[in-house]
């Protein structure tokens, strides 16, 4: 259908104005991602890896240079039309879930479908069977553990089946033996076809994506080891050597 | 690339069919739960909203009594009639300007709480917006809120007056102190025109709140909260 990349990323610069000083959060990305993968998105803060993320899930737009989405370009969309992109094509996880705390975690996950003619209401309840939140569809966030909302807002992200999953700092506020399962059940999401792109610190959250990037000054980072585009793949033998590569250089 | 999760734990025709029966969610669900969570506000704005309407339907029907009284009357008025009359006049610019005051202060119970609204729950308008609701639907939500409020008072405070009038025109509040009695009668088109006049304060007053919300930027989603 397209030819390209799943997802590119080319020239784009984001400025902010903070009062007399200008912070350049994205400066010259370029970057292209294939359908299916799983990246990790790695810097030091600052760096500029929510912006990004931003840009691609069409949250923001940007100064100059363009994103597109399988050969859409998104960045020249109005916020309508990037409202409407949202809703269909993108999953978005946050640092802190994002829950509406009124409402039950099965209403949670209907959010983004609630305006529709026929919500799907029965793969509502089947995402949160499958995020192991049978017992908890009647619970408020308030009365869920910090994994239990992260569970549920990945429910909320899925309702749409969007091709494309943006997880910003997933793992930043929940204990490392849930940030492992979050972890698994991503990794079990991309093996069902999804694209993800997770921006963490976490080295261990990183380390089980099939590939990374590293971000600084709001550019890609390139190194000896790193393909064309600034990738590196983390084949499952080699994960652990190169990793080591990528986190030293 | 699979199109569906298949996955999925099975469960049993049953199992899923009264789960099924317990989901129905959509914007009513959410504009009701938002007004319940909110309740200590929503208990606040509804009651000045219940009261200005109480005090507007009041004085409709001082006005309507004065009305009816003339109305009856017939033949050379007296001296005691012409005082009247004067009163009535006063009377009717006094209507006019408590309806003009109800109406002024419904716009800043309307606009003051819509805007409690979109600040305090800046965040949360934000999610909706980043995964995918757009700004109108949004904005939808904000006025739902505001309506059930605004609407809310409005049946309160004129249910509250229709049933005070009876009991005022029965004790013939005295105004004057030589005793001439003061009528209130209720007419049915106070309802109609309290609803008109809410409505006109509910837009007038939603719009600024609604301003706000649009200015806004579903980036607001990343602030911590
Ligand atoms: N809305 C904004 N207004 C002003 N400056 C901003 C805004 N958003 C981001 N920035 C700035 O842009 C730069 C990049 O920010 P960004 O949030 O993308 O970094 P990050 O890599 O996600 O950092 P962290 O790891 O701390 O989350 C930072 O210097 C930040 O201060
Ligand atoms: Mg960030």
């Amino acid at each position: 259908m397209d030819d390209g990349p799943f997802i590119k990323v080319d020239s784009v610069t984001k400025r902010y104005n903070m009062g007399h000083s200008t912070v350049n959060a994205l400066n010259g990305m370029d970057l292209e991602i294939e359908e299916g993968e799983m990246v990790a998105i790695m810097g030091p803060s600052g760096s500029g890896k929510t912006t990004l993320l931003n840009m691609i899930g069409g949250l923001d737009s940007p100064d100059s240079g363009t994103i597109h989405i399988k050969g859409m370009e998104i960045s020249s969309l109005n916020e309508g039309q990037r409202a409407q992109f949202r809703k269909n094509n993108v999953g978005f996880i946050f640092q802190f879930f994002n829950l509406i705390p009124s409402l039950t975690a099965l209403e949670n996950v209907l959010v983004p479908v609630m305006f529709d003619k026929d919500p799907p209401f029965e793969r509502g309840v089947q995402l949160l069977e499958r995020m192991g939140l049978k017992d908890r569809m009647g619970h408020i966030p308030g009365k869920l553990s910090g994994g239990e909302r992260q569970r549920v807002a990945i429910a909320r992200a899925l309702i749409n089946d969007p091709m494309l999953i943006l997880a910003d700092e997933p793992t930043g506020n929940i204990d490392s033996e849930t940030a492992r399962e979050i972890v698994s059940l991503f990794k079990e999401l991309n093996d069902e076809g999804k694209t993800m792109l997770l921006a963490t610190h976490d080295r261990i959250v990183a380390g089980r994506a099939r590939s990374m990037i590293k971000v600084r000054d709001g550019h890609v980072v390139k190194g000896k080891a790193h393909s064309r585009s600034g990738m590196v793949h983390l084949s499952d033998e080699e994960k652990v050597k190169k990793k080591k590569r990528v986190v030293k250089g | 690339m699979e199109k569906r999760s298949t996955s999925l734990r099975s469960i049993s025709r049953k199992e899923r069919a009264s789960a099924n029966r317990n989901v129905r969610f959509g914007p009513i669900t959410y504009i009701s739960r938002d007004v319940w969570r909110n309740r200590s506000r929503t208990i606040m704005s509804l009651s000045s909203i219940a009261a200005l309407s109480f005090l507007f339907v009041l004085f409709m029907s001082m006005d309507q009594g004065f009305s009816d009284f003339f109305e009856d009357d017939i033949g050379v008025p007296s001296d005691e009639q012409k005082e009247l009359y004067e009163v009535k006049g006063v009377m009717e610019n006094w209507v006019y300007l408590i309806s003009a005051l109800c109406m002024a202060l419904m716009v800043l119970v309307v606009a003051n709480t819509g805007i409690i609204t979109v600040l305090e729950r800046k965040q949360e308008l934000a999610t909706l917006r980043a995964i995918g609701i757009s700004l109108p639907k949004v904005a939808t939500l904000v006025a739902g809120s505001l309506s059930i409020i605004l609407y809310g008072g409005i049946l309160i405070g004129t249910l509250l007056g229709m049933a005070c009038i009876p009991i005022l025109d029965r004790v013939n509040v005295s105004l004057f102190s030589d005793g001439i009695g003061f009528p209130f009668s209720f007419d049915p088109s106070t309802i109609v025109l309290s609803l008109l006049i809410g409505t006109g304060a509910g837009l007038l007053g939603s719009s600024l709140p609604l301003f706000i919300l649009t200015q806004s930027s579903p980036l607001e989603v990343l602030r911590d909260g």
